[in-house]
């Protein structure tokens, strides 16, 4: 079944439960500090951790070494645990580690939910196990703290939070408490922005019934009141995409916004509405619509409001160089990608609108030898309108690209028949030639005379393409083997995944050109003659001239049998084994060489490294890339982790 | 298009004057070891040694004539011979030896006589680049003189300008005309010249007389008599649209 359709879901996007859980593994060994939390002296001091947080902290640094080389803090440090009724004058130390168990799409099958909280349809879950610990302070300790002044009034009832420095009570022991907690929740598209909701959160653990009650109650209103708004202010609702990095010499303005779709049109026979983001069958579906829209300013200047303006980013990745064998790891599907053929469709014709190149350059070799020097753009009128069609066999088919060339420069090679005068047998002997008259040689160069050709508006070409396409791996050459993903993101050298067309197969249809180019190219060749004949007396060129038979004759000689020198192009340039199937040749590498498409660097940066807080990024392995195509959409798939 | 412009460089033509497509062909029939001086106005500028060999018969053909096979020898050349190329050459004797001057630009003459002294033991052998220079010429009537030609020598040349030539012996009576057409340029048809037109000099003049020649075809004039043989221009032929015009 297809993702997407034809009408407003033209992009669709999914992740399934297995790779946001090997994400979550793999932030939490990457940025524990995400998810361990202590007082200062704690945090500085981490030999003296509760056992049981230190144990898991040991854990992971046994599992990610670099951590521990890069001196990255495992440790997020906060404010000590005030004690009440002091006034702010004494505070505890405790210590919190979370860890995300797991995450479960609808229909359950990861977690065993509690019966508080069951996991409905187009919801997820989140179970998280909470380890804490609070450290407590021996009697005798307490007992020599400086005692507080006594007054008639209790001082007043508050945490105390911003207390500045507080006499933090060392522990002589570890109050440990363990708790799991559960969550379930989900997201809508609601107006012009997504909303994000929960159904359930509920604790389970050591805790009494009732203060697990207090807590969950108390839970519910920092998540709707605090968690909520911020998650659904950070989900953006469209991002404006441009074409990024180009080959040189191709311009191309254009500019799409990859928005939420507001409402989903039904992908089959079945008219009921779907949501969007969905979750279900294990996986998190996001469903989006793209309109084209003017092309976003540099990048220094304010983007839109309510936009992302990052765009596409090609991470710095090369289109060059050689394929590499992809890396091994899961090869289960994790995450889906899919573009409509419509979208496909309409992107094509906006790009045969804007597309426009200008490149010099020179081919063929030889008696025939061309240089050229070219500006094209793509004809798309009533009459020859550009077409592009994804097919079943996994290909994608472009027809009537009809290239107009706004600038086509061409340097045509000849060379001359050699002409000799002497060399007349003065003396026979026995019916051989004893000896003869001195003899002398001209154009014995090659190529002795180079035409200009300005073929602007004479030549048209139309071409088809057939071409596939595939998910290519790229090892970074400036990289050290031994280089870890860390420092190959931060020293800017990352291997990557790129997209690659196959070795397309170009079909140019055969050139006309027109008769008038004759007596354009007669009046080049006198011109050129004329030049290499500079100096010489006039009496004397017509010598050299009648010698070649004139222009006709130097043209009769490279033309052959063709009738005129346009039939004589138009034979050279629609030679299959020549010049026409020299240029689908080029077409074909051009293509295959030039639409490289750098798609993201390998590991993906799930968070960015932040030098403030000396950390590390998080990355996220991604393997068994692959695309498929069919008649309805292009599909690339991946794993995680 | 330098040699183009040096070709046409070249109008009239001097057997005793030798340059562009003009040559002159002598037969030396005695072997033996000759002093061979080249000169630019009338004064010697390089010299050579030349040596005339007995023609060896093919194999196995002892009783055969010996093969008459042809020399040429450029004079601008052995002037100035490349760096270790040896200042001699050898030839047939009966066979003839073509002497021009094709690479030069200045006209040569070239004056050979027996040798003074014979290089014993040098023939064959390499010489050094003064060895030449160490063989003297006998005294006496050169053996062949390109300013003085004689019977069985051979003129030839090329008349490259169009328009009408005066010939001339210039150490005899004879004189004559030859004419040299214009081109045609005739479209997709690639012009080549007939074979050379060949004539005598006898002591009593040229036969025949008048010469009509198509343009760059040669003319070869066969020496019956002592002969230099000089063809100036006199009017030129500039073409059908632009008329004939008197040499100075």
């Amino acid at each position: 079944m297809p993702h997407t359709n034809s009408t407003d879901v033209l992009l669709y996007g999914s992740v399934n439960e297995h790779g946001l859980n090997r994400a979550f593994e793999l932030m939490q060994r990457q940025r524990p500090s995400l998810f361990t939390y202590a007082t200062h002296d704690i945090a500085t001091h981490p030999d003296k951790l509760p056992p049981a947080i230190a144990a898991r902290l040991a854990a992971i640094e046994a599992a990610n070494p670099e951590l521990k080389r890069h001196g990255y803090p495992e440790i997020t440090e906060e404010r000590s645990l005030p004690v009440v009724f002091t006034g702010g004058t004494y505070a505890l130390d405790y210590a919190v580690h979370l860890a995300v168990a797991a995450i479960d799409i609808d229909p359950p099958s990861v977690i065993a939910m509690p019966p508080a909280v069951p996991l409905p349809a187009q919801r997820m879950a989140l179970h998280v196990e909470v380890l804490g610990a609070v450290g407590i302070p021996s009697p005798a300790m307490v007992s020599q703290l400086p005692p507080l002044p006594v007054t008639d009034k209790l001082p007043e009832l508050k945490l105390d939070l911003d207390a500045t420095n507080p006499t933090v009570i060392g522990p002589h022991d570890w109050a440990t408490f363990q708790a799991d907690l559960y969550l379930v929740g989900g997201a809508a598209f609601h107006g012009d922005r997504v909303k994000v909701f929960y159904d359930g959160l509920t604790f389970t653990g050591v805790f009494d019934p009732h203060i697990e009650a207090l807590l969950e109650a108390y839970a519910r209103l920092v998540v709707q009141l605090v968690v909520v708004p911020r998650l659904e202010a950070r989900i953006p609702t469209h991002r404006v995409v441009t074409p990024g990095k180009l080959p040189a010499g191709i311009s191309l303005p254009l500019a799409y916004d990859v928005a939420l779709s507001r409402r989903i049109a039904p992908i089959t026979a079945n008219t009921e509405a779907l949501p969007n983001p969905s979750f279900e069958s294990d996986e998190v579906r996001v469903f989006l619509t793209v309109t084209q829209v003017p092309v976003p300013p540099p990048a220094n200047s304010t983007p839109p409001a309510g936009t992302d303006p990052s765009g596409t980013d090609d991470g710095g990745l090369p289109r060059g160089g050689p394929d590499s064998p992809p890396p091994g790891g899961s090869t289960t599907t994790d995450v889906t990608g899919a573009v409509s053929a419509t979208l496909v469709e309409r992107v094509f014709a906006d790009v045969v609108a804007t597309l426009t190149g200008d490149f010099p350059g020179d081919t063929g070799s030889g008696v025939f030898k061309l240089g050229y020097d070219a500006a094209f753009h793509l004809r798309n009128d009533g009459a020859m309108t550009p077409t592009v069609t994804l097919q079943d066999d996994g290909t994608i088919y472009l027809r009537n690209l009809h290239v107009l060339w706004d600038r086509l420069r061409l340097t045509i090679d000849i060379n001359i028949p050699t002409w000799v005068i002497g060399g007349d047998c003065l003396l026979w002997w026995e019916g051989k030639c004893a000896i003869r008259t001195p003899q002398v040689t001209f154009f014995g160069a090659n190529p002795d005379l180079s035409i200009p050709l300005a073929l602007d508006g004479v030549v048209n070409s139309s071409m088809s393409v057939d071409v596939g396409g595939r998910m290519a791996y790229w090892r970074n050459p400036a990289r050290p083997p031994t280089e870890s993903d860390w420092d190959a993101h931060v020293n800017k050298r990352p291997n990557g995944w790129r997209f690659r067309l196959n070795t397309p197969h170009v079909l140019v249809e055969p050139i006309d050109i027109v008769d008038t180019i004759n007596a354009a190219f007669d009046a080049a060749v006198n011109v050129e003659l004329d030049k290499l004949l500079k100096g010489v007396d006039d009496w004397a060129k017509d010598i050299v001239k009648a010698f070649l038979g004139g222009v006709a004759g130097i043209l009769k000689t490279l033309l052959g049998a063709a009738a005129s020198f346009a039939d004589w192009l138009a034979q050279q340039l629609n030679l299959k084994d020549g010049f026409l199937g020299t240029v689908e040749t080029l077409v074909a590498q051009w293509l295959e060489a030039r639409f490289t498409i750098p798609l993201t660097e390998d590991p993906v940066v799930l968070l960015k490294p932040d030098p403030v807080k000396r950390v590390g990024p998080v990355l996220v392995p991604v393997s068994a890339v692959k695309l498929t195509i069919n008649s309805s959409e292009l599909v690339l798939e991946g794993s995680l982790g | 298009m330098d040699k183009l412009e040096s070709l046409f460089s070249h109008i009239d033509a001097d057997s005793g004057l030798l340059s562009g497509l003009s040559a002159v062909v002598h037969t030396f029939d005695e072997a033996g070891s000759f002093h061979l001086g080249i000169l630019e106005h009338d004064e010697q500028v390089a010299t050579s040694l030349l040596e005339v060999q007995h023609a060896e018969p093919p194999a196995g053909e002892s009783d055969a004539a010996p093969v008459a096979r042809g020399h040429h020898a450029d004079l601008a050349s052995l002037r100035r011979p490349r760096v270790g190329a040896p200042k001699r050459m050898t030839v047939d004797r009966g066979a003839p030896v073509l002497f021009n001057a094709a690479s030069g630009e200045a006209p040569h003459a070239v004056v050979v006589r027996r040798a003074a002294t014979s290089p014993a033991g040098l023939v064959g052998q390499p010489l050094g680049a003064g060895a030449a220079d160490e063989v003297e010429p006998a005294p006496g009537p050169a053996a062949f003189d390109s300013r003085a030609l004689g019977p069985g020598d051979i003129f030839s040349t090329v008349l490259l300008r169009p328009g009408t030539y005066a010939l001339a012996n210039t150490l005899g009576a004879g004189s004559g005309i030859v004419t040299v057409d214009y081109p045609v340029i005739t479209p997709g048809v690639p012009y080549r010249p007939p074979g050379p037109v060949t004539i005598e000099c006898n002591e009593d003049g040229f036969a025949p007389p008048q010469v009509g020649l198509k343009p760059c075809q040669g003319i070869v004039v066969h020496i019956n008599t002592r002969a230099r043989i000089t063809v100036t221009l006199t009017a030129a032929d500039d073409g059908p649209t632009r008329g004939a015009t008197t040499a100075s």
